[in-house]
């Protein structure tokens, strides 16, 4: 990582985007939080992470709209996302994947470590 | 009265009627043209025999002049001798035996002297005085030819009549020397007249005396009768004097008597003969000649009318035969197919006329109302029936009482029994056709091309047409929501495989409303293998369909709400167990973590019944694919490891031969397999045996998870497949189970068109068996899938 600080834009509304944000700078990533969809599009453009870790369920502007945002500015669209939600609905899922995602994690069904590992592998890649 | 007999008697009056004008009229023309011939006959009889009598006085004349230009006849006046004068009466003789018209020759002087006679007994020598012979000398001594009138003759006691020529003096030629005379043989002109044939036949002169007539017997009258003392004679003979005119009338005859067709002409004579007003009568009687007349006109007006006849005849047989014939034969039809001769139908006769073409029409419209007739009666037969059955119905409610009361002194009761049992069936049938028509659901029956004879009462409340609307027309009338493949798809299952059709669709009422139904479809088949009707049941599940959008949405978002807070409660656990926020002692750690696993457990159970709401709801997504089992086993499988290896627990795949690849659906595939493998796990003690088998048998992939764990109590593995049932030797060892599993994978055993079952025994082990269809299972586009993958 010839020293510099991958940085990972963490959006999400709940509480535990702490333990998330704990988890990640702890696995040595630079993190920054955005708490509603709006507010995360604000600092895709001022922080311009490396990678988009991308809830669903949000305040002001849902993830997928966020999404399609990105998708349609060039100067997001080839930003990395990570989308991870509780939201399990396969028909949505497709719609989420066709838009070009690293991963669509369900929560429920994963440990914080699986959301880093599954960070590191698609760093690892490149 | 028949139309044959009017137009019989029509035709046989006109023919009447055609027939008497026609022979009148032949009759009238042809006796009218005859009368005209046979005067035309008689005017020229007439004219001949004028000319007959002209031509004999004439030839006198010829033989006159040629006597007095003789030499000799001349040297008789001019003093010749006795011995030549004896010869010159011998020459006069020769001529006067020679022509049958002379009656005697005689040379007379100027004087009236005989010079020569033929007459030898006349002795006469002189003929002067007599008032005939002076008008002739009279004439001849001025040159001219000269004759007289007929008058009775002295010297020969007959009639006759003179013809004399002057001798002129041969040196002197201007000077007359004598005449010669010849009297004229009247027999010779009698015979022209008898030879004319007709009835009578009278001459007569210029003063109105009978001069010769074709009766022999009337020889004394000539010259004796007097035609100038009648009255009618200047009507009869004085018409035309100038002209040569002939004049045929009907009149009395000259006798008397009898009507007769009288001819005359005016004898005119011709060269030197000029004539002496003579008047020629013929006379035929009107009897015979009008007689033979009419009859003739007769024949031939008799011979008309039988042609006529027989033409009428002909014509009577070919109206018979062409016209009334048929018609008898239309009306003899017509009236044994109302008698009821059915069949029975009209000969075309081979014609191409109007007979023919009302012929081939009238069997064409026979047909017709017999079809129709047909129809009826079977409508008749229909209602009778029903009619029937209604009064058999009512009758027998009527007698149901009186029957019951009476059944104890009915020694015939078994008959009475049976009859209420029919009774009673028909009333069962009365109530199926009540619980069709008032059946909730729609019930609609068509046939076979879809168009609909029968709906009930719900099929007016759910479509929102009424019957009148729907009867007749086709189900699209309401339906036609859906792609063309669903009702292609629909078509073929009912009309091409002859299969019930199930399925939902949407549908849009008459208001264009749209809703949803559930429906299902049968074809009836008869005993032919024909389809008769299609029966179609719809179920009005609009509200029902609310309810579970409803419910489904709730599920999305309760197991989205429920699994949030768990998540959150799973990784704060987690991450306070790693120690990334700071130490925790052991004793913290073992209370988080059981934190961690409760959390886990709840996610699970969530999980679990967030499935059973897809798999009921029907909107689970099923997919037909090839699946390696093998692949599957070991993705399931490195689920368990921890689990496994903690258990000490040896499990093992044994495959059968071709058995790796079959066509399914991967994921529930993944999920069955994961519970029953779950269950091994959980429910067989430390260090147990699992064994995987997989093999294929008729066709069909069968696939058994065996284990020697606790078993199934005998008594409860009836309610295994039940929801939340957890048997009693399971919960002692294991709380955490939430009896949802075993439920989850019959339901998705269901899907994938497959079954489950097992044996077991209580402590010895339990094993599952799987059998699935090589065709795999029908897809299903649902827009869930299981959760938890």
């Amino acid at each position: 990582m010839n020293g510099k600080k991958i940085k990972i834009l963490i959006v999400e509304d709940e509480s535990i985007v702490k333990a998330i944000d704990i988890k990640f700078r702890n696995a040595g990533f630079e993190t920054d939080v955005a708490r509603d969809g709006l507010i995360a599009l604000e600092k895709l453009r001022e922080y311009r992470p490396d990678m988009v870790l991308l809830d669903i369920l949000l305040p002001g502007m849902d993830g997928y709209s966020v999404l399609e945002k990105m998708r349609g500015d060039d100067a997001m669209k080839d930003i990395p996302v990570l989308v991870f939600s509780n939201f399990s609905d396969e028909p949505f899922m497709d719609k989420v994947r066709n838009l070009g995602v690293v991963g669509y994690i369900i929560k429920a069904h994963a440990r914080l470590e699986d959301l880093v590992a599954e960070a590191n592998r698609y760093f690892d890649k490149k | 009265m028949k139309l044959s007999l009017k137009i019989y008697l029509f035709f046989i009056c006109s023919a009447v009627v055609i027939i008497a004008m026609i022979t009148g009229v032949t009759y009238y023309f042809t006796r009218d043209l005859l009368l005209r011939e046979q005067y035309r006959s008689y005017t020229n009889l007439a004219e001949f025999t004028a000319r007959r009598v002209d031509e004999s006085i004439y030839n006198v004349l010829i033989s006159v002049r040629s006597l007095a230009t003789r030499e000799t006849v001349e040297e008789a006046f001019s003093g010749a001798f006795s011995a030549k004068l004896a010869e010159i009466r011998e020459n006069l003789t020769a001529v006067k035996d020679i022509d049958g018209h002379i009656e005697e020759i005689y040379l007379i002087d100027l004087d009236g002297n005989i010079v020569i006679s033929t007459d030898e007994k006349q002795a006469v020598n002189t003929v002067s005085g007599l008032s005939v012979q002076e008008r002739i000398l009279e004439k001849i001594s001025s040159g001219a030819i000269a004759y007289s009138d007929v008058f009775m003759a002295g010297n020969t006691g007959k009639p006759s009549m003179i013809v004399a020529a002057p001798v002129f003096d041969r040196h002197d030629g201007g000077k007359v020397l004598g005449a010669v005379e010849i009297y004229l043989n009247w027999n010779s002109v009698l015979e022209i007249l008898e030879d004319t044939g007709a009835t009578f036949v009278h001459l007569i002169n210029g003063k109105g005396l009978e001069i010769g007539s074709n009766e022999p017997e009337h020889y004394e009258d000539i010259l004796k009768e007097d035609y100038s003392q009648r009255e009618d004679y200047h009507d009869l003979f004085e018409s035309d004097s100038d002209s040569d005119s002939i004049n045929v009338t009907v009149a009395e005859d000259l006798h008397g008597g009898f009507q007769s067709i009288m001819t005359h002409i005016d004898l005119k004579g011709h060269l030197d003969y000029g004539g002496n007003d003579w008047i020629l009568v013929l006379e035929e009687s009107i009897e015979s000649v009008i007689g033979a007349i009419n009859k003739s006109a007769g024949n031939v007006a008799v011979l008309t009318f039988t042609a006529m006849l027989l033409f009428s005849a002909v014509m009577v047989f070919s109206l018979r035969k062409y016209v009334i014939y048929p018609l008898a034969i239309f009306s003899d039809t017509s009236r044994r197919i109302v008698e009821g001769n059915k069949d029975l139908r009209v000969p075309d006769w081979n014609r191409k006329d109007e007979i023919g073409i009302l012929a081939k029409n009238f069997n064409y419209m026979v047909d017709g109302f017999q079809s129709i007739s047909r129809d009826l009666e079977a409508r008749v037969h229909e209602k009778t029936f029903q009619l029937e059955r209604e009064l058999e119905l009512s009758e027998y409610k009527t007698d149901a009482l009186e029957k019951s009361r009476a059944a104890t002194l009915n020694l015939l009761e078994d008959v009475s029994v049976e009859k209420e049992r029919s009774a009673a069936l028909v009333l069962e049938l009365n109530k199926f056709e009540l619980a069709v028509e008032n059946a909730y659901e729609q019930i609609v029956i068509s046939d076979p091309d879809g168009v609909v004879i029968y709906a009930n009462k719900a099929a007016e409340r759910i479509t929102g047409y009424s019957r009148g609307e729907i009867i007749g027309s086709r189900p699209s009338l309401w339906g036609g929501q859906m792609p063309k493949e669903f009702y292609e798809k629909m078509w073929k299952t009912i009309k091409t495989d002859r299969k019930v059709f199930l399925g939902q669709l949407r549908n849009r009422r008459k208001s264009g409303e749209i809703y949803d139904v559930d429906m299902q479809i049968s074809p009836i088949i008869d005993g032919a293998g024909d389809i008769k009707f299609f029966v179609a049941i719809e179920r009005d599940i609009t509200e029902q369909k609310k309810l579970e959008d409803a419910r489904t949405n709730f599920i999305s978002v309760a197991s989205h709400q429920l699994r949030t807070p768990l998540t959150s409660i799973k990784w704060i656990s987690e991450i306070l167990m790693s120690g990334d926020v700071g130490p925790v002692n052991d004793k913290q750690n073992e209370f988080i973590n059981d934190l961690y696993i409760s959390s886990n457990r709840m996610i699970e159970l969530v999980n679990s019944l967030l499935n059973i709401a897809r798999i009921e709801s029907t909107q689970l997504r099923v997919k037909a694919e090839k699946v390696n089992f093998p692949d599957l086993y070991a993705n399931v499988i490195k689920e368990f490891e921890l689990a496994i290896s903690g258990r000490r627990h040896s499990i093992a795949l044994e495959m059968g031969e071709g058995a790796s690849e079959l066509r399914s659906d991967p994921r529930l595939l993944y999920e069955i397999l994961k519970n029953i493998i779950s269950n091994s796990i959980k429910y067989t003690k430390d260090g147990g045996i699992i064994k995987v088998r997989v093999e294929k048998q008729g066709g069909k992939t069968v696939i058994s998870v065996r284990d020697n764990g606790i078993g199934i109590p005998k008594s409860q593995q009836d309610r295994l497949f039940t929801k939340f049932f957890r048997a009693d030797n399971a919960v002692k060892i294991n709380t955490d189970g939430t009896g949802l599993g075993m439920y989850i994978v019959r339901n998705l055993m269901d899907l994938l068109n497959g079954k489950i079952w097992f044996e077991s025994e209580e402590d010895k082990g339990t094993a599952v068996f799987l059998s699935l269809p090589e065709a795999g299972p029908e897809e299903n586009p649902g827009s869930k899938s299981l959760v938890g993958l």
